[in-house]
């Protein structure tokens, strides 16, 4: 990681030596990164996609911490981090619509049990009846 | 974590050389590796048949982001770039995956539903079905029990109706009501004097008397001869027997069963009338037919 920072510190340098212009601050991207991870945040995708709400929220913390030294990586990351933050939030709406199905189906199940319990009850219990 | 993004010291090397022949264009084999695998993702995600129309947002960013990919590499754009952008077809195609999925199971759950419903429904039936299944058997046990009170009551006044014929037609045969129970008296005139052979005469009598008998075959009869008081205790008793069995023989002979029969002689000890005149003793000498009621009990006295 030391050796690779140095090598973009390197890199910035060089190009700033070479002449290409650095690009403004990513101000755009940032702010639709962290709107994205907040949504998903909100939609508990911590819950349901922890891996992809991790990777999103590190690369939106770098991507702060780049913003002005290095706008160019700063972009890509919250680029990444949006995109992150989209397939968590994706995740969890596919996580939480398969739990509910699995619901559903786990209480007429139930509830076919029952009416099959209660079926062979309601049987027995006529010749109980007065003739 | 690999930091793809961050380019190792050969890249950097290779664009430094790069810049200094005053252009920024660079392949490398990690970029060629993430190229194939947002190719890869967005291939899969295009053969999904509903891809278009589930994921269509997801899968156009996919394609975007791909022909940027494939675009900066041909135009030798730096190794971070290409991986950054085949970064984000890959993710976008995996975006539509989910919602594929999502949708899959959404429409799962409508048919999930409606077959919940469906056995809520058969559920709600088969109670219906059961209740009225109990409603009709207490309905039937009603029934019966009212068809048997009917009948029973029907019996009751059969058994009454029988009763009261028994009585009318006893009452034509000239019995009359005692407190021993209906009882028919019998002269002297169906014996010779001393004799215990019923004279043909009796016939008619008896004929009639075991067609009573045989129409109402609960009813018994008990047979007793009396005599007056002339002659000896031990000789009326003998004769009383004989005359009362006599009866007993002839209603026999004519289908009447032994067990609805029963003969007793009681000599002189149940005078009518006084033995000191010929009217008297002539009263005396009889033999009286008792009737049991229709259940075949005599009257308890």
């Amino acid at each position: 990681m030391t050796r690779s920072t140095l090598a973009v510190a390197a890199l910035g340098a060089l190009l700033a030596a070479a002449g290409c212009a650095s690009a403004p601050k990513p101000t755009a991207e940032l702010a639709q990164a962290h709107t994205l991870v907040d949504q998903a945040e909100q939609g508990g995708a911590a819950q349901f996609a922890s891996a992809d709400m991790a990777a999103a929220r590190s690369k939106l913390q770098m991507a702060d911490q780049d913003a002005a030294k290095q706008p160019e990586q700063s972009k890509r990351l919250a680029q990444e981090a949006t995109v992150d933050a989209r397939v968590a939030l994706a995740r969890t709406n596919e996580v939480k619509a398969q739990q509910a199905l699995r619901d559903v189906n786990a209480g007429t199940q139930t509830l076919r049990n029952e009416t099959d319990r209660a079926q062979p009850d309601a049987t027995m219990a006529s010749p109980a009846m007065p003739q | 974590m690999a930091q793809h993004w961050i380019t190792d010291i050969r890249a950097a090397s290779a664009c430094a050389l790069a810049l200094m022949l005053g252009a920024c264009a660079t392949t490398s084999p990690e970029s060629e590796s993430a190229l194939d695998q947002a190719r890869v993702a967005v291939e899969r995600l295009e053969a999904q048949p509903l891809a278009a129309q589930t994921a269509g947002k997801a899968l156009q960013d996919a394609r975007d982001a791909l022909g940027a990919a494939e675009k900066a590499q041909s135009e030798h754009k730096s190794a971070d770039e290409v991986i950054h952008l085949s970064y984000l077809a890959r993710r976008n195609a995996e975006i539509g995956e989910s919602v594929i999925a999502e949708a899959s199971a959404r429409t799962a759950m409508s048919q999930a539903q409606a077959q919940r419903e469906r056995v809520l429904l058969d559920a709600r039936e088969r109670e219906t079905a059961a209740a009225r299944q109990q409603t009709l058997m207490a309905q039937q046990s009603a029934q019966q029990a009212q068809q048997q009170a009917q009948a029973s009551q029907q019996e009751a006044q059969a058994a009454q109706q029988q009763a009261r014929d028994a009585q009318a037609q006893l009452e034509a045969m000239q019995a009359k009501q005692t407190d021993r129970g209906m009882m028919l008296t019998l002269g002297n005139v169906l014996f010779d004097t001393n004799g215990d052979t019923l004279k043909p005469g009796a016939d008619e009598l008896v004929s009639r008397l075991s067609q009573f008998l045989q129409s109402h075959p609960d009813i018994k009869v008990r047979i007793e001869g009396n005599t007056d008081s002339t002659g000896s205790d031990s000789y009326n008793q003998a004769l009383s027997q004989r005359r009362a069995e006599a009866v007993a023989t002839a209603l026999e002979s004519r289908g009447i069963s032994a067990s609805h029969i029963q003969a007793v002689g009681r000599g002189k000890s149940a005078p009518v009338a006084g033995n000191d005149t010929a009217a008297g003793r002539q009263q005396n000498r009889r033999v009286e037919i008792i009737f049991s009621d229709t259940q075949g009990q005599f009257a308890s006295n």
